[in-house]
This record gives C-alpha cells, structure tokens and sequence, in this order.
C-alpha cells in the first residue's frame, strides 16, 4: 500500500530525458505547466498530450509506472470533475433532477479539467523519475540562488530537501517495519469505523516518531562527524553542466509553445 | 507425530515485475513438529526474514502453501488474524514497536486484540512479563525508560501475551551486550522448557543456534540448502564455509585439536560439551600414563 506512493522514486535507466541537466528539466517542466493552461480548446489539449507520451516515450519510464502516479490522484481527479458536472449550469441542460442541473458544456468541462490535470502530473511525476533526488535538489539550490541576495539560505533549504527525500524510502521501510510487528500482535488496520481506525494508526505514529527523532539526531551526528558546518565555502564532486541535449529540450519545448499558440489560434472553434 | 507447521513449495519474489525484482524464497519444503525447537542461519539477504513473515500471514505467498496443523493458513483469508494469535512472531529489533506509556499496557495489547475479557489480559500480561522475568517494579515503568536488554524482553513479552503455538523470533539477541543476550536466550529456554512451545529463531549466531536449537535450517541464496540436527549441519563444516557460515567456535578449535593429533571428538557445539569432553581426555590421558 505505502510502496505505491512513488514521490521522489527515481526509475533508473538511460534515456535522453535522463540526459538532461536537472536545472533545465526544472524550467522546462514549469514552461510545460503553464503551456497546459494555455490550451483553451480540446484540439490543442490533444496535441499537448501527444507530445507529453512522445515525452513519456523518450524517457523510456514504463508507462505502467507513470499510471501508479495517476493512480494517487484519481480521487482528486473525480471529486473535481464531479462538481464541474454538478455546478456548471451553462450549455444546453441533458438531465434535470431538482437543484442539479447536468449540461453538456458541464460535461465536457469536466473532461477537460481531468485530462488537464492527468497531464500535470504524468509530466511532473516524469521529473522525479528522471533525476535523482541529489541532482534535484543540487538544482533547485542553483535556481533558488538569487535568494541569497535577500538573504535567504538557500543552501540549507536544499540541504533539507535532500535530507526529507531520501528518508522518505526509509521511512517507509520503517513504517512497513513497525506495521508487521503491530499486525503480529492481532492490530487491526483493514476493518472498523473511522474512530477505530483513527485510534489503529497510534501504535504506528508512535513508534515511528520516536525512530525519526533517533535517525535524524544520528545523521546530524554523522553529518558534524564529517565536518558538515553548512554551505559556505562547500565545493561539489559533480558539477552540472549543459549539453547538447539540454538545446534540443528547449528547442523541442519552444516547438510545442509555437504549436500551441497556433492551434488555439485556429481551433477556436473546438473552446469549451 | 504431527506436524504443526508445514510449508510446501513456497516461492516469493520482491518486485514482481519491475526493474528491482528480486527472488526471496525458491520452492520452499520443510515441516516442523510440535515442540520443536528450530534454528535458521544463514547470512544477510538469504531469505530467512522473509520466510518467517510467511509463517504467519504476514506476507501471502505467491505459490506455495503455508500448513499450519495441516490447514493452509490461507484458507479463509478473513481470518488471517487468528493465525497470528496462534504463530506469534517477534521481529528483529523488538523494542522499535514499543509505543504505550507504561509496560504492562504494551504487552496487554496482544491479547486486547485478541477480544479476551479484562481478566484473562490481564492474566496473560502478568504470565507473559514474569516468564520474561521483568516483576511488578517493571510493569507501571515506561518503557522508553528501560535498557535495551529490558525494553526487548518486554517487546518478546508482548508476543508470549498472546500465548501462541509457536513462537518466531528474528535474531532475538541481536544488538545486545553478552549479558542481555544470555538473559534472553535463558528465558526462551526456560519458556519452552515451562509451556512446551515450538519455537523458531533466526540468528546469526552460530554459539546460540548450537546451544538451544534441536535441527537447524540453512539458508543460502533464497533456497533452503540444510535442514538437519545440529550435529549433522555443524559437521559439514566445509560446505558451510562455502556459502559463508561458520561453525561454532568451540566446535573449530575442537577440530584443529583433532587435526593436531589430540583423540577427541570433532562434533563439540557448546561449551558445556566442550568441557565434558576436555576432562575426559584428561582423565583418559592420565589412565594411559
């Protein structure tokens, strides 16, 4: 059940998407956000979504795996579509119960919205499984660097970043850990009301916070052990570099924002 | 006599069908009597963990079955919790699952699970504490108070609360100074010798499964390679080495004594054996002066 939660989970093979340097695939990724709010009509929609499997495809991440990051949201997904149908009262009304008035352009806004929000997270979780979470968080602190004229430590709000990643598999491990031992003496986690269950996830909290607490003092022991005193003066074993590969990304992201502009030029006629 | 745990064919891989699959168990026999006392050795990553979360439902297998008194634990899915009352089993590093306020509410919540009425938790509790061995001075404690040797006989406590059939440890002394070790593998042995329990442990410690075990299970590269009595696993000295396991020590400087010339037995497991044995060479040896 935990194992499905595949934030941060980097898919480990070689592929142009992997290629690319983790600072451009960040700004891409958020041009790429905002291109899928610029489709306005179901034609550029479609066109986006090819191009973001065409993305899927070069990465050469399963699209098995990339459907278990859909998997966690489809509640979310659903809940917003209902109310689209539910609330969207415009259009030609298709079925009249009471208050609720279902229209076609309700249904159709729903689609949109879902498929819209499909695509967010199938390119976001692309990210996180084409980088790994040292690099990501190497370039988030040159991103953020900046900041650092406003004071901001940027380093430490990367450090702990980097920190919060990695332990997320070990805390997961953990909680599997002290869920067996729990279950073995009789907890019960799959049946009762929601008071019940409420109360079976203590004897998983607590054992769970005291384990954090004692991993994150040892690491901090480990980490001074080494010298660690923050970012100043710190160098890097790896430095990001652009290549090639980081050009044709942008070239191919600057393709489709073209295409876009000139698809939702032309298919106005397709606009919800 | 009847078996009370069987296991046939039992096959689990890690991952199934992604890139990090990974094979844990390979086609699985073995069947254990009721009131035996097993061990299973065998190094980091060899399958035994994974075995024993089998053994009592924690992990269904993928083929296989898991026969406990004849009846496939997965019968009625349902109601796999009733196994785990009757197959308790105690994890590496216990005390991590510790979390009420005082000692006594710990160890009741086994039994709490179980549905028992106030009276019998709280017999069972008092049993299950003092067949660890920790008084009433112990029990309003809390437990994050206790030393690492106390803390774990409470989390073993909290299994024996629920008084199972067999009794699962997972390196049961692991991270213990030699006198908590010692304490917890007395109490074991004095709680099978009082309830005449069966009892599997998984240790890394050749001395311990040598001194408590009736027949030992070896594991190597997810299959099961041994499942013999002490003598005849610590005998194969060699092939143990091969996948990496030792023998107890006693029992290698029994053999060099041996190889040097010395008339004595190569099978010494425990130093209990090994002194035995070192009078009676010395008595034999001062006959033939």
């Amino acid at each position: 059940m935990l194992k499905d939660i595949t934030l941060g989970q980097y898919y480990p093979v070689k592929s142009v998407i992997h290629r690319i340097d983790p600072r451009v695939k960040i700004l891409l990724l958020i041009i790429y956000l905002v291109t899928i709010f610029m489709a306005d009509n179901f034609i550029s929609l479609g066109f986006i979504m090819l191009t973001i499997l065409f993305t899927v495809f070069l990465s050469k991440v399963p699209f098995k795996v990339i459907l278990k990051s859909i998997k966690a949201i489809i509640f979310i997904v659903i809940f917003t579509s209902l109310i689209n149908i539910f609330f969207n009262s415009s259009g030609n009304v298709l079925i009249e119960f009471g208050i609720i008035k279902i229209t076609d352009s309700g249904i159709a806004t729903a689609i949109f919205v879902a498929i819209r929000v499909f695509m967010f997270v199938v390119i976001s979780s692309l990210l996180t499984y084409t980088t790994t979470p040292t690099n990501l968080t190497d370039a988030i602190e040159k991103l953020l660097s900046p900041l650092k004229v406003i004071r901001v430590d940027v380093h430490s709000v990367a450090m702990m970043m980097t920190i919060a990643l990695r332990f997320i598999p070990t805390l997961i491990e953990e909680v599997d850990k002290i869920t067996n031992a729990q279950k073995a003496r009789g907890a019960d986690m799959e049946s009762g009301g929601i008071g019940k269950r409420i109360k079976s996830v203590i004897p998983i909290l607590i054992p769970l916070f005291i384990s954090s607490f004692r991993s994150a003092s040892d690491l901090a022991f480990a980490m001074e052990c080494r010298c660690y005193t923050g970012g100043h003066g710190r160098t890097r074993m790896r430095q990001l570099r652009m290549t090639r590969t980081d050009i044709y990304a942008a070239i191919f992201m600057f393709v489709v924002i073209a295409c876009m502009i000139v698809l939702n030029h032309f298919a106005s006629f397709a606009k919800i | 006599m009847l078996s009370i745990l069987r296991v046939e064919n039992l096959c689990f891989t890690y991952g199934e069908g992604t890139p990090f699959a990974q094979k844990a168990l390979d086609n699985i026999n073995f069947s254990i009597e009721a009131g035996e006392m097993i061990g299973v050795i065998g190094h980091t990553g060899s399958g035994k963990s994974t075995l024993l979360q089998h053994l009592n439902g924690l992990l269904r297998p993928q083929s296989g079955k898991v026969l406990f008194n004849e009846m496939d634990i997965w019968e009625k899915p349902k109601e796999i919790r009733n196994i785990r009352f009757k197959i308790g089993i105690c994890f590496q590093y216990p005390e991590h699952q510790l979390f009420e306020d005082t000692v006594f509410k710990d160890v009741a919540f086994g039994p709490t699970n179980m549905g028992l009425n106030e009276t019998e938790v709280k017999k069972r509790t008092r049993i299950a504490l003092n067949s660890v061995g920790l008084g009433m001075d112990f029990w309003a404690k809390s437990p994050f108070d206790l030393s690492g040797g106390e803390k774990r006989r409470v989390a073993i406590a909290g299994v024996i609360a629920m008084d199972p059939d067999i009794l699962i440890l997972d390196e049961p002394t692991a991270g213990l100074d030699p006198r908590g070790r010692d304490e917890i593998l007395a109490l074991l042995k004095s709680y099978r010798k009082d309830h005449n329990k069966t009892i599997i442990i998984a240790s890394h410690s050749m001395e311990d499964v040598a001194n408590f075990a009736d027949r030992v299970m070896v594991f190597n590269k997810s299959k099961l390679v041994m499942f013999d009595s002490v003598l005849n696993v610590f005998s194969k000295a060699e092939q143990l080495s091969e996948i990496g396991l030792d023998i107890p020590q006693v029992t290698q400087l029994f053999i060099r004594l041996k190889e040097k010339g010395y008339n004595i037995s190569k099978n010494i497991f425990t130093v209990e054996d090994a002194i035995k044995a070192l009078i009676s060479l010395k008595e034999g040896g001062m006959n033939d002066a």
